[in-house]
């Protein structure tokens, strides 16, 4: 049956060629520009930050990244500000600043409510009737990011683009092409990744984060415990014990996997039932002595996706067969459990390599089979590794330098696929830096008496509660944002139009002054209507405070919470950032060509590619060609 | 073997045959879906199977490129051998329980009982010398036909009809048919036993002395199911791959 289906598809395949080949060879000719190659490779490798190329490049390292800036050019690039990757990713594909794509971070406001939403995506859920009339809930995703990606464009005119993991593309756009999803995918249980610890009653162990199960012993050596799944859904029964050679045995019903002790295991099948409907996730485990079983978020698996993972929605299925399993969740290295001390280094360095693997195996999968027209892959190891190893040192021998290693490694192999005529890029979205210092500004506003607290209230441990909005002038949301309390935007909004402009100038002024010590903590505050322009710059909070580089905002503030103390130790394993002044964590640059830009920025991209490929920049692009 | 069947059929005993070979059918092909899950490798068949998918699908996705389609179709055709070969190992296992079942069935559900309505042949091969004179006269069952022999090749052959099921000639040491219950073996010939020849050949008596053999043709039987005519191994086939199917999904194998 196979083999019949094979030939079958092959020979319409061949059938429909010539009518393929003809129809985009007229759509090609209607491309306003020549082109000046055939395939445009973008390689993104998120973080990757210029300081450090530069170092290694001192010690003699990273020969394939020196190959390519000596054959091409290489630039440090200019972020978005603040330069974080929704922000800058969004920029990068669409080619213009924020205000015109309306993402400012990875949270946005809910002026009304005072709530910090996902900026990027909306699920609404609502009932449907089916084809019985019987109502069923639905759940429905949209993308907020705004404007057009370039590679809509390119497909316009005939020129096919492939697109993996690039973030901020969930739910995924229609393209003529292939798209795979990468930042902001949830998991099954809708949350951007929540992993599950399971011990037995009485061990003793720190539930600090993650969602806590007992385990049950049950006879013949069997252990048993439950993983919550999707709402509606019955926990599925995990059952463990240790077989030959001291590795345990997992089975989820659906599957059983090996693992050893202490060890990542590969992905199992985790199918969950909801009425007649199933819902499938995978997982990884590692389980210590206790034992103690760690279970990562639940991605949605892409062999049979909840959840539109790509387009077309089969594109997952086709990458899950050719290069196996594989994380699909949008910020898939677990940080907060090795965070939370419930994954050891060895294990979270398994994990990011074992996920780094997987796209390698999909971006040489989208090369080998894309002939023309555009490839990008964006790799997020970079950005996950330098957060959570920052403070280990940077010098050779480090687990941030071997990293860099086997980017330079990724690097020259791509080159090597590439045919002469073919051209890449090699970029980063921002750079990294240190975070040592958190920045609590919303203690910095109660204590300078923009933002006022209940009577009796010291410290908020959620969402603004205990927040007297009567009286508070403004308020800090997000990884870099200040918002003003504007009568009529707010939902207990006290500020007029008219004070906005001196009291914007006030903050400005006092934030520039404040000092750890005798170090400053703030390098700049802008002004989102100086930085910005375009249709959806409401969204945008008012002011933008750029840290130093070793200061970033503190992990309450993000979601309002006001702590105790303005200025205290980041004392969390996450100890690398890029929430700073974005002058301080500029991207890299590397183009197979040379350019004469001098200093290029990611929101030139869009348009050179555009270029590059025959089609003409629209004129609300804000990037140039380099 | 023979009791292990007779103890597995006896529910049916009081039931039209039908029943007991539907009963056996299921039965078997649960049991064969099972040993199949036991001794394949169930993630590697998963594996490809994914994989299989995922090369059709990669053709569709890539059919702007017929170099690539073509590779994937390729692809399809090797994986489609691999698939083979992960299915040689449990198959070889599965076959000797399925000639065993077979056997048992054929000897049991493809022959009709003897009775007046069915008259049979039979003939009696002799190891070294016919015995003079007549042959006799049967104890159950009438002979139809003058006995006619072959003495260049020591055989006789005759035609005869059984009584309420049996044919039962011991002056030369015939026993043919059953008139027992549901599922009970229709004999149909005689040889020297052996443990080879009892698995694969249930259907057999053992001779007497100085007979070599003796072999019979009994009418075949017939199942009407939805309206159709369906001779024991058709029945078989079906309602084995239905219970396997169903198997497969209650048990979560992958084939």
């Amino acid at each position: 049956m196979v083999f019949l289906n094979a030939i079958a598809v092959s020979l319409l395949s061949f059938l429909f060629w010539p009518v393929m080949v003809l129809v985009r060879s007229v759509k090609k000719s209607k491309r306003p520009l020549k082109a000046q190659c055939d395939k445009v490779v973008i390689l993104g490798l998120d973080g990757l930050s210029p300081h450090l190329v530069e170092k290694y490049w001192a010690n003699g390292d990273l020969p394939n990244l020196k190959k390519l800036s000596e054959q091409g050019s290489y630039n440090r690039m200019k972020t978005t500000t603040p330069g974080v990757s929704p922000v800058a990713w969004s920029s990068f594909q669409t080619g213009v600043n924020p205000g015109k794509h309306g993402i400012f971070d990875f949270l946005a406001a809910d002026r009304k409510r005072y709530l910090a939403v996902l900026s990027s995506v909306k699920t609404t859920t609502f009932m449907k009737k089916n084809f019985l009339g019987i109502k069923k809930e639905e759940v429905s995703s949209t993308l907020l990011r705004m404007s057009k990606p370039f590679w809509s464009l390119l497909g316009k005119y005939g020129v096919r683009s492939t697109v993996l993991r690039v973030p901020i593309t969930y739910p995924p756009e229609p393209l003529d092409g292939r798209l795979l999803s990468g930042m902001c995918v949830p998991d099954l249980r809708g949350s951007q990744g929540s992993y599950t610890i399971m011990a037995p009653d009485g061990a003793e162990i720190q539930f600090t984060g993650g969602i806590g199960c007992s385990l049950r012993q049950k006879e013949k050596g069997w252990w048993a415990g439950s993983i919550p799944g999707p709402e509606g859904c019955e926990p599925v029964e995990i059952l463990m014990r240790k077989g030959k050679n001291d590795l345990w045995e997992v089975n989820s019903g659906d599957e059983m996997i090996k693992i050893a002790p202490d060890k990542l295991s590969g992905w199992l099948t985790v199918c969950y039932r909801s009425g007649r409907t199933k819902v499938k996730g995978i997982a990884r485990f590692r389980i210590t002595d206790g034992p103690v079983v760690y279970c990562t978020a639940l991605h949605v698996d892409p062999s049979s996706p909840v959840v539109p993972l790509s387009h077309p929605v089969h594109y997952s299925r086709y990458l899950a067969g050719a290069v196996g399993q594989f994380a699909t969740l949008g910020l898939a290295e677990d940080t907060w459990a090795l965070s939370n001390g419930h994954l050891d280094e060895k294990s979270f360095l398994d994990m990011a390599w074992a996920y780094y693997e997987e796209r390698r195996k999909m971006f040489t999968n989208a090369l080998t089979n894309g002939k023309d027209g555009l490839t990008v892959c964006v790799f997020d190891t970079s950005d996950r590794i330098q957060h959570m190893f920052w403070g280990d040192g940077l010098e050779p021998g480090s687990v941030i330098h071997r990293m860099y290693l086997e980017m330079d490694k990724l690097v020259g192999n791509t080159i090597d696929r590439l045919k002469k005529d073919q051209r890449l890029i090699v970029m980063s979205d921002h750079g990294f830096t240190s975070f040592h210092t958190c920045v609590d500004f919303n203690r910095w506003l109660v204590d300078n008496g923009y933002m006022v607290l209940e009577e009796g209230v010291k410290t908020v441990n959620a969402s603004y509660h205990g927040v007297n909005w009567s009286k508070t002038k403004a308020y800090a949301m997000g990884l870099s944002g200040i918002n003003l309390n504007m009568k009529g935007r707010e939902g207990k909004g006290i500020v007029t139009a008219e004070e906005a402009e001196t009291l914007m100038l006030e903050i400005k002024e006092k934030l520039l002054l404040l000092k750890d010590g005798d170090k400053d903590v703030i390098r700049s505050v802008k002004f989102a209507r100086d930085i910005y322009s375009g249709g959806y710059i409401d969204r945008s909070p008012d002011l933008i405070p750029g840290t130093c580089s070793g200061y970033r905002a503190d992990w309450g503030c993000v979601t309002g919470c006001v702590g105790s103390k303005s200025i205290y130790p980041n004392d969390r394993h996450w100890n690398g950032d890029h929430c700073h002044d974005s002058d301080l964590v500029k991207g890299v640059l590397f183009t197979s060509w040379k350019h004469k830009t001098a200093e290029p920025s990611i929101i030139d991209i869009a348009p050179t590619v555009l270029t590059m490929l025959g089609v003409k920049p629209p004129g609300y692009m804000d990037g140039r060609m380099l | 073997m023979n009791t292990l069947f007779d103890l597995l059929l006896k529910p049916f005993q009081s039931h039209p045959p039908l029943w007991g070979l539907l009963w056996i059918s299921a039965l078997s092909g649960l049991m064969m879906i099972l040993v199949f899950k036991k001794t394949s490798n169930q993630q590697a068949i998963s594996a490809l199977r994914r994989k299989m998918g995922s090369r059709a699908l990669g053709m569709l996705l890539f059919l702007e490129s017929p170099s690539t389609v073509l590779k994937l179709a390729f692809g399809l055709i090797i994986d489609n051998f691999i698939y083979l070969w992960h299915l040689l190992k449990p198959m070889l296992i599965i076959t000797i329980p399925f000639i065993v079942i077979a056997a048992q069935l054929d000897a049991r559900y493809s022959r009709e009982p003897l009775d007046a309505g069915n008259p049979s042949t039979a003939t009696v091969y002799w190891e070294s010398l016919i015995p003079s004179g007549e042959m006799g006269t049967p104890e159950q069952g009438f002979l139809i036909s003058p006995v006619v022999t072959i003495t260049d090749s020591l055989e006789q052959s005759f035609s005869f009809v059984g009584d309420e099921g049996l044919f039962v000639f011991d002056g030369i040491g015939i026993r043919l048919g059953s008139r027992g219950p549901s599922g009970s073996i229709v004999v149909r010939g005689a040889e020297k036993s052996g443990i080879i020849q009892a698995l694969l050949r249930p259907w057999n008596g053992s001779v007497k002395e100085g007979v070599l053999e003796v072999r019979s043709h009994i009418q075949e039987k017939h199942y009407i199911i939805l309206g159709g005519r369906w001779g024991w191994f058709t029945v078989f086939l079906v309602f084995s791959s239905i219970s396997a199917i169903l198997g497969a999904v209650v048990f979560k194998v992958k084939v």
